[in-house]
């Protein structure tokens, strides 16, 4: 899986769909497939309360299990029922439609993969990236992620978001944003424009704080070992399809 | 029925965003939530987390201080 690459591809899709999509579809496209698992998967521990997934990569990709939110199919269904829940507009089933996929696409990255043709197919499409290590606990799993090429990933989309930095800018919030999306009119009888910006502004300011706490983290305050080769970090059990 | 050339205008104030030295409160709030995340990874876990923060950072606490001086002043 990745971490903040999903935060800063909301900004590159809507900058290159710009007038046809609803951010917030995109943005909440890219966190369905993982949105009602993902818990599940880390597990809860908290004091009597312990619970989670006996196999979190087989919940979280498998079949039987939750895998087929990362498939195509999942994909076209969220945005049938984003688009219907909206009163059929376009731009917020086009938005989820765009979100999901590219959430899934880039999950393909770890060496677990998606089912990304199930039902048709349970074979699991990956190109296998870096190590998929949800298995070994939320706070390894981060350590492992930031110490390979997930990293990479992450700074990539980083700098490309950072190349369309506009879409950032109050002006391209207001003239590109707000008019394709009922949702910000809706929220802007309730709220003024500082903050509907910074709730715009939250994948940006969420992603990048993010990498950059848990990469300090990883290897200033603990020592988890780099490893940058394909697949790696070769110290952490990667799970294959 | 919902009238999109009504909702895409927010009735509220649109001046007020994007002031001089907005750049520095979002830097000073990224450093502040960088911070509190090593301490407390669990906010590192959740948007959701992220979005509070970012609001209480660049709106409701400058907001809310704002109001304190104007209380102040009278």
């Amino acid at each position: 899986m990745s971490w903040a690459a999903h935060d800063f591809e909301t900004y590159v899709l809507q900058r290159h769909l710009q007038g046809r999509v609803s951010y917030l579809g995109i943005l909440a496209g890219t966190y369905a497939p993982d949105a009602l698992t993902k818990w599940y998967v880390y597990g809860v521990d908290k004091g009597p309360i312990e619970f989670g997934a006996q196999d979190p990569a087989r919940f979280h990709r498998g079949w039987p299990g939750a895998g087929f939110t990362h498939s195509l199919l999942f994909c076209v269904l969220v945005a049938g029922v984003a688009y219907v829940a909206s009163r059929r507009n376009k731009a917020w089933g086009y938005g989820m439609l765009v979100g999901a996929l590219a959430h899934v696409l880039t999950d393909t990255n770890d060496t677990l993969g998606v089912m990304l043709f199930f039902p048709l197919s349970t074979e699991h499409v990956s190109t296998g990236m870096w190590a998929y290590a949800a298995g070994i606990g939320r706070y390894d799993d981060a350590g492992a992620y930031y110490s390979c090429l997930g990293l990479v990933m992450d700074t990539f989309w980083l700098a490309v978001a950072l190349c369309y930095r506009r879409v950032l800018s109050v002006d391209y919030f207001r003239s590109v944003v707000v008019p394709v999306d009922p949702a910000w009119g809706w929220l802007g009888r309730r709220l003024p424009e500082v903050a509907m910006l910074a709730i715009y502004r939250t994948s940006f300011f969420y992603g990048t704080t993010r990498l950059i706490a848990w990469t300090v983290w990883a290897h200033v305050l603990h020592d988890y070992s780099w490893d940058l080769s394909w697949g790696g970090p070769d110290w952490v059990p990667a799970v294959h399809d | 029925m919902p009238d999109p050339a009504r909702d895409a205008q927010p009735a509220r104030d649109w001046r007020n965003a994007d002031a001089p030295g907005d750049l520095r409160r979002y830097l000073l709030a990224g450093l502040a939530y960088i911070a509190l995340g090593l301490v407390a990874k669990e906010v590192l876990a959740w948007w959701s987390y992220g979005m509070v923060f970012l609001l209480l950072a660049v709106w409701g606490l400058p907001a809310w201080r704002e109001r304190l001086r104007r209380r102040a002043r009278r």
